[in-house]
């Protein structure tokens, strides 16, 4: 096995999960084109400032992922360490958000007489983007293990080869790429001028 | 002992361990069925409830489709054979053929788990609402079993995909591969870009079930069609999962017994090609009552008659390889040729179900299951039997008693037709499917199909008999039993741990005898 069937490999997995999300993305679609005012509205109880600095966060973690690939064994483990931070960052800000919904009554499936507060179509955008922010989320927490790991290689001094860390690479910024699609699909839909 | 197989990377061991799981998934599956067929001997209830009887034909759909049918033909015999086929020593990646094995023994065994505990009511498809509010049975545990097993799925189709790209031998071009290779590569495209879309839907059952976080829920203004929408989006693509890697078995059967090249190679290859393609526009003929709009119905309707083009083209190529072939008739080749002409039955009722008119007087009758039994049973199947007695020697070492194995598949042909033939008619006279009672004038077609479905019980539980005992006792295959073309015919049988001693350099196309280098016939 070299690098480029591993690699190959890879982007295969990748255009999966890319299927993957692109149903989550019909979805919204169709739903946001029935709920139009709705989706508007509701988009008003994101927390658009905690939404802004994940994207910066993240964005950052994919630059200190990129800048991992070519570096020394020092630097590797530094920027692989950083990126693995702020992913840690990320999950925890996403997860504080969660709490502030559930606070405020309106997250779905735990929040009892969320149908008072927000009407169907509102109810449905709280849905979705709860099922969108968690898979990302979910996805978040696979990368952070196989991080984990790739420290772990690093720490027993069992270095993983540039490809492995390529290949992290890889699907690292496509988790990224995800989020910078949910992003404005949730939260700046409500911002006003 | 049992280490060495567990923790085995040896694709043909992996192999071995599918087709133990795959079998007892088969008998599980094959069971429900028996039962449904013995209560549909009397007009009335006379063995199970309805409820049950909605519990059987569910587990019987879920077990077939997902844990059956889907890895039949690719896990068993793409992961033995494609190696071999290209002249490689493995698959690319052989932890990850280990690591997807276990996942589908997982996913199997969660569903099963869901089936033991009372089983699921909702049929195989999981409609909501019905599978997401009122369903009083374990639809999300086994909705996460067919998820995970999906990604065995994914990690198989990658596999596949990447092996064939980088692993072939020193002059086996992409014009060389044998057609088998060229299916299965169809077929991992299909499971790669399909399977993930049925993760995502099953992703939504399950939290609109368990946490009540809907997207189909009409009471918020969802859309349950657009759960059907997406379900059929993967499904459809599912049954040329099922029945691609068929073809490919076919055209080596085909090829072996009339000892001659596949008449147009190329257009097999680029048919395959395009039923995977146009495989994936086709779904919304599942939903011509389900009041999409009559413009997508009229595309759906057009494009899915559009794939039984390339589906024909195979066929004729098949029957053009015939003409004057040197034709003997050994069992592989009975099943082939049943292949040949049950699939294209089923081909032809697909036309009829995809024609608009008609498929409002069939739809969710008899017809229906008849049609999708024709191809699946008498095609995928009889396909998988096929192959189970071509490369029987090749894997174990052993030859397989061959009159017996000739019974056995006529037994299976006549069996299948009396058992599903009666079945078009029922669905011509409007018996509606998954009910336990019908209407007392039905019930000569329904005892008659009884009857054939002992006789197809009789078919599948011979070949067990005869081939484990062969399996022992059968005298030795050499290398090459058939006379066959074919890189796996060069090496002995069964192949060492690397598949080939010596390297391997291929001068010729796939049917030529002598296309392996210092190898002559």
């Amino acid at each position: 096995m070299t690098r480029k069937e591993a690699r190959f490999g890879m982007w295969l997995f990748l255009s999966s999960e890319l299927v993957f999300f692109s149903g989550f993305f019909l979805l919204y679609a169709v739903l946001r084109f029935r709920f139009m005012e709705d989706f508007q509205q509701a988009s008003k109880h994101m927390y658009v400032f905690l939404g802004f600095l994940n994207t910066v966060i993240l964005l950052t973690s994919s630059w200190l992922m990129a800048l991992a690939l070519h570096s020394t064994r020092r630097k590797k483990i530094f920027f692989l360490g950083g990126t693995f931070f702020l992913g840690l960052l990320f999950l925890g800000l996403k997860f504080y958000e969660y709490f502030l919904h559930a606070k405020e009554g309106i997250f779905p499936g735990f929040s009892v007489g969320i149908s008072e507060k927000l009407n169907s179509g509102q109810e449905l955008f709280m849905n979705l983007y709860v099922l969108g922010t968690g898979l990302h989320a979910l996805h978040m927490i696979f990368g952070l293990i196989a991080l984990a790991s790739l420290l772990t290689l690093f720490y027993f001094h069992r270095d993983p080869t540039p490809d492995a860390l390529e290949r992290m690479g890889l699907y690292w910024h496509f988790v990224d790429l995800v989020w910078l699609f949910l992003f404005p699909l949730f939260y700046l839909l409500g911002v006003s001028k | 002992m049992i280490k060495s197989w567990l923790l085995t990377r040896d694709h043909k061991k992996i192999a071995w361990l599918y087709l133990g799981t795959i079998t007892c998934f088969f008998a599980i599956g094959g069971l429900a069925a028996t039962l449904m067929r013995l209560e549909l001997l009397t007009p009335t209830e006379w063995l199970v409830t309805s409820d049950t009887y909605n519990r059987l034909f569910t587990l019987h759909g879920i077990i077939m489709v997902w844990f059956f049918l889907i890895p039949s033909i690719p896990n068993f015999f793409g992961n033995y054979l494609i190696p071999l086929m290209i002249g490689a020593d493995d698959v690319l990646f052989p932890r990850l053929n280990l690591i997807s094995w276990y996942v589908f023994v997982f996913g199997g065994a969660v569903t099963f788990y869901a089936l033991l505990r009372g089983g699921v009511d909702t049929g195989w498809t999981f409609y909501p609402p019905y599978s997401t509010h009122f369903s009083r049975s374990f639809v999300a545990l086994a909705a996460s079993g067919v998820l995970i097993s999906g990604f065995s799925s994914i990690f198989t189709g990658i596999n596949f995909i990447v092996t064939i790209h980088y692993k072939r031998a020193e002059g086996m071009t992409w014009g060389r591969l044998p057609l088998f290779v060229w299916t299965h590569y169809a077929t991992s495209l299909v499971m790669l870009l399909a399977t993930p879309i049925l993760a995502a839907v099953l992703v939504m059952i399950c939290t609109e079930r368990i946490f009540n976080i809907g997207f189909f829920d009409t009471t918020l203004g969802g859309d349950p069609i657009l759960f059907q929408h997406l379900f059929w989006f993967y499904s459809h693509p599912a049954v040329y999962i099922m029945i691609l890697p068929g073809m490919g078995v076919v055209s080596e059967i085909v090829a072996t017994f009339c000892r001659k090249p596949i008449f147009g190679y190329w257009f097999v290859v680029w048919s395959s090609l395009a039923i995977a393609l146009v495989g994936f526009l086709v779904w919304g003929h599942h939903m011509f009552v389900s009041g999409q709009s009559p413009y997508a119905s009229l595309i759906f309707s057009f494009l899915s008659m559009a794939v039984a083009v390339p589906s024909a083209i195979k066929v004729f190529n098949w029957l053009a390889t015939l003409y004057k072939g040197a034709i003997s008739f050994e069992a592989p080749m009975l099943y082939g040729l049943g292949f040949i002409g049950l699939f294209t039955i089923g081909g032809l009722t697909g036309v009829f179900v995809a024609a608009l008119g008609f498929d409002v007087h069939v739809h969710d009758t008899y017809f229906v299951v008849a049609h999708f039994h024709y191809i699946m049973v008498g095609g995928a199947v009889m396909a998988y039997m096929g192959a189970l007695h071509l490369w029987w020697p090749k894997m174990t070492g052993r030859m397989y008693p061959e009159n017996q194995a000739r019974l056995a598949a006529v037994v299976l042909f006549l069996g299948f037709n009396v058992t599903f033939f009666p079945q078009f008619i029922l669905g011509i006279l409007g018996n509606p499917r998954r009910y336990h009672t019908y209407p007392p004038e039905f019930a000569w077609l329904h005892q008659i199909s009884t009857l054939g479905a002992v006789l197809l019980a009789v078919g599948y539980i011979y070949p067990l008999y005869y081939l484990s005992r062969s399996f022992f006792k059968g005298e030795k295959a050499g290398k090459n039993p058939w006379q066959a073309g074919g890189l796996e015919w060069t090496t002995s049988s069964p192949p060492p741990e690397k598949n080939f001693e010596e390297p391997v350099e291929v001068v010729a196309g796939p049917y030529a005898l002598h296309a392996r280098k210092g190898i002559s016939p």
